[in-house]
């Protein structure tokens, strides 16, 4: 029988892996480049949130924590217009394989500037425990918390993907960027737009996943099972996303739980091979984006 | 074309072999030990990295597990001369078997499907491959990794940089020699039709899945078998040294030699084995930045070399497709 404790740190897990692998998602979907630095992006808005917020702190400006957020979404957001932006500079020449290398070049290019400006060394938020008592259980409020506010982030993203014009016309772009650029939208500042959102997105994930572990170098970490969760979920759907994020977050949890803490990494990895050999195209199934050979 | 152009071009050639003899010849000579160890340790990065700009450039296959292929050679070796005692030239012929086999495996898990899959298969293997190794390292070495020595090349014993380098030279000629003939054979041809359109490569009667899975494999063993060859030189074969860094590092070698070049894949092999110190040394000058943060400025520029090499070789190829 598995404990409440259980269950909330899993619904911390699938809280801040929705919210990465959504950008995954969002990128995916509209150019077919897998960000592969969604947990660089991640890492560095905990870093800046952090660092912003000692600052801050230090001079005594009220809202100091909500401000130091604000700047480190927005440092994330021009990362991802940048991303966007660079990729567009390749044109229709460029492949995805390209597309994707850069975003690789990206993580490590994210991963020098963690490392000169804060030289490994790990932080946690301070934020003071406070620890709810539901029956035999105590449970720790902030899982509860970012658990509950990544996966209702989600699925607003979501929500604003499917109900907003922007939302639609990101969709139209994804779907084909000729017969949309024939329709009159932007395409290019549309597609700057998800960059931003998704770096956005990344960054929020980054936060909540930095608020219940530590804000080190490692966390960029989070980005590869941010990565295995999308691709389980499906590459091009977004509720897919949050689905995969949730399984992973059990599967991770439930080894912590019955084996070795060692394979925490390891047992993931296993279910994207499964998934790789079974079904490539996730859980969602939308296998015509997918071409046998 | 006129005698005099031609006798131009002839004298140009034969400075270029001039200089390449130089280059192949002088080492030893000229330089002190430790330009002589950057000298080897970009030799063996040039052998990994020309199968895979075979893999990227020439069929169009993104790996992210160049490092892990690396790796299964390594522990090959180390596991034969741990627990037979077996020496380097028959390490070399298993880890390329063990790393054909492993290579096989994760085409055939993956190129069912086209598009970035064979990358997130090969980005999964790095990942699988990484905790086993870890395991080894701590059940088998007591976390010492494989140490290894006293090698020697079929009866050429390696018991000295000069030695190391000309051993390695051969070694590369031959390699370059080899898949240079397989790019330019009908086998390397087929390689491109299936990378440049796979509706044309099945029209000419072209196996995608058969062709993929062979210049996976072969790559896969070739990757392997040097990685051997290197864990000898270094005398160990320890799990954190084939990592994802690694694998982005022979990436960034091959985008800067160009898609499908083994010769730029050579130079910027070199490049790179040269830029860590001289970074290194330009940061430090003067105490301009602290040391401590030099190593995160050689990643920054990694990045940004990456980067900025995909970029302009796409512009290239673009002017190129325009000019035809």
């Amino acid at each position: 029988m598995l404990s409440i404790e259980f269950w909330v740190n899993t619904l911390s897990s699938a809280g801040y892996y929705s919210l990465l692998a959504l950008a995954i998602v969002f990128v995916y979907s509209t150019n077919r480049v897998l960000l592969f630095c969604v947990g660089e992006i991640g890492a560095l808005a905990a870093f800046v949130t952090y660092s912003a917020h000692q600052a801050l702190h230090a001079v005594e400006l009220p809202l100091a924590a909500s401000v130091s957020v604000l700047i480190a979404l927005a440092l994330v957001a021009l990362i991802g217009a940048v991303l966007f932006w660079v990729i567009e500079q390749l044109g229709t020449n460029g492949s995805h394989f390209v597309g994707t290398i850069i975003a690789i070049a990206f993580a490590l290019t994210l991963q020098g500037v963690m490392n000169t400006v804060w030289q490994g060394e790990i932080y946690r938020f301070e934020i003071a425990p406070v620890f709810l008592d539901l029956g035999e259980s105590r449970v720790a409020l902030l899982s509860l918390v970012v658990g509950v506010s990544g996966l209702a982030l989600a699925a607003a993203a979501i929500l604003l993907l499917n109900r907003s014009r922007i939302g639609y016309e990101m969709q139209a772009l994804a779907d084909n960027r000729v017969l949309s650029i024939l329709r009159g939208i932007p395409v290019r500042r549309r597609i700057i737009a998800v960059g931003a959102f998704s770096g956005i997105l990344a960054g929020i994930g980054g936060i909540l996943g930095a608020a219940v572990t530590a804000i080190s170098l490692e966390s960029s970490t989070l980005g590869v099972n941010a990565i295995i969760a999308a691709i389980i979920g499906g590459l091009t759907s977004p509720a897919g996303a949050i689905a995969g994020a949730v399984l992973l977050a059990i599967v991770e949890n439930l080894t912590t739980v019955y084996l070795d803490s060692r394979h925490v990494t390891l047992m993931p990895v296993l279910l994207l091979g499964v998934f790789l050999i079974f079904r490539p195209y996730g859980i969602s199934g939308k296998a015509e984006t997918v071409q046998r050979v | 074309m006129t005698q005099l152009q031609e006798k131009r071009i002839t004298a140009l050639q034969w400075l270029r072999i001039a200089l390449i003899a130089l280059a192949v010849i002088a080492p030893p000579f000229v330089f002190n030990g430790f330009l002589m160890s950057l000298a080897i340790s970009g030799a063996l990065l040039a052998l990994a990295a020309m199968p895979l700009t075979l893999l990227t450039g020439t069929a169009g296959l993104l790996s992210l597990g160049h490092a892990a292929f690396f790796g299964i050679g390594g522990y090959a070796a180390g596991l034969l001369a741990h627990a037979f005692g077996i020496g380097l030239t028959l390490s070399i012929l298993v880890g390329a078997a063990a790393g054909l086999l492993v290579g096989a495996l994760v085409a055939l898990a993956t190129l069912r499907v086209v598009g970035i899959y064979l990358a997130v298969g090969t980005f999964a293997l790095q990942f699988i491959l990484q905790p086993i190794m870890q395991t080894i390292d701590v059940e088998v070495t007591y976390s010492t990794g494989f140490l290894l020595s006293s090698p020697s090349l079929l009866g050429f014993e390696l018991s000295s940089p000069a030695r190391w380098w000309y051993a390695l030279v051969v070694l590369g000629v031959l390699l370059y020699a080899w898949l240079r003939w397989l790019q330019t054979s009908h086998v390397g041809h087929r390689w491109v039709v299936l990378k440049d359109n796979t509706t044309a490569a099945g029209v000419l009667g072209i196996s995608l899945q058969k062709t993929r899975l062979g210049v996976f494999a072969l790559t896969s063993a070739v990757t392997a078998g040097v990685g051997a060859i290197s864990a000898y030189y270094y005398g160990n074969a320890q799990s954190g040294i084939y990592s994802l860094h690694l694998a982005i590092l022979y990436l960034t070698i091959v985008a800067l030699g160009g898609a499908g070049s083994l010769g730029g894949a050579i130079i910027a092999a070199f490049v790179m084995i040269a830029l860590p110190p001289l970074i290194d040394s330009i940061v430090t000058y003067k105490g301009l930045v602290d040391p401590s943060r030099a190593g995160g400025i050689e990643t920054i520029t990694v990045g940004l070399i990456l980067m900025f090499s995909l970029i302009v070789r796409n512009r290239e190829s673009k002017r190129s497709s325009k000019d035809d």
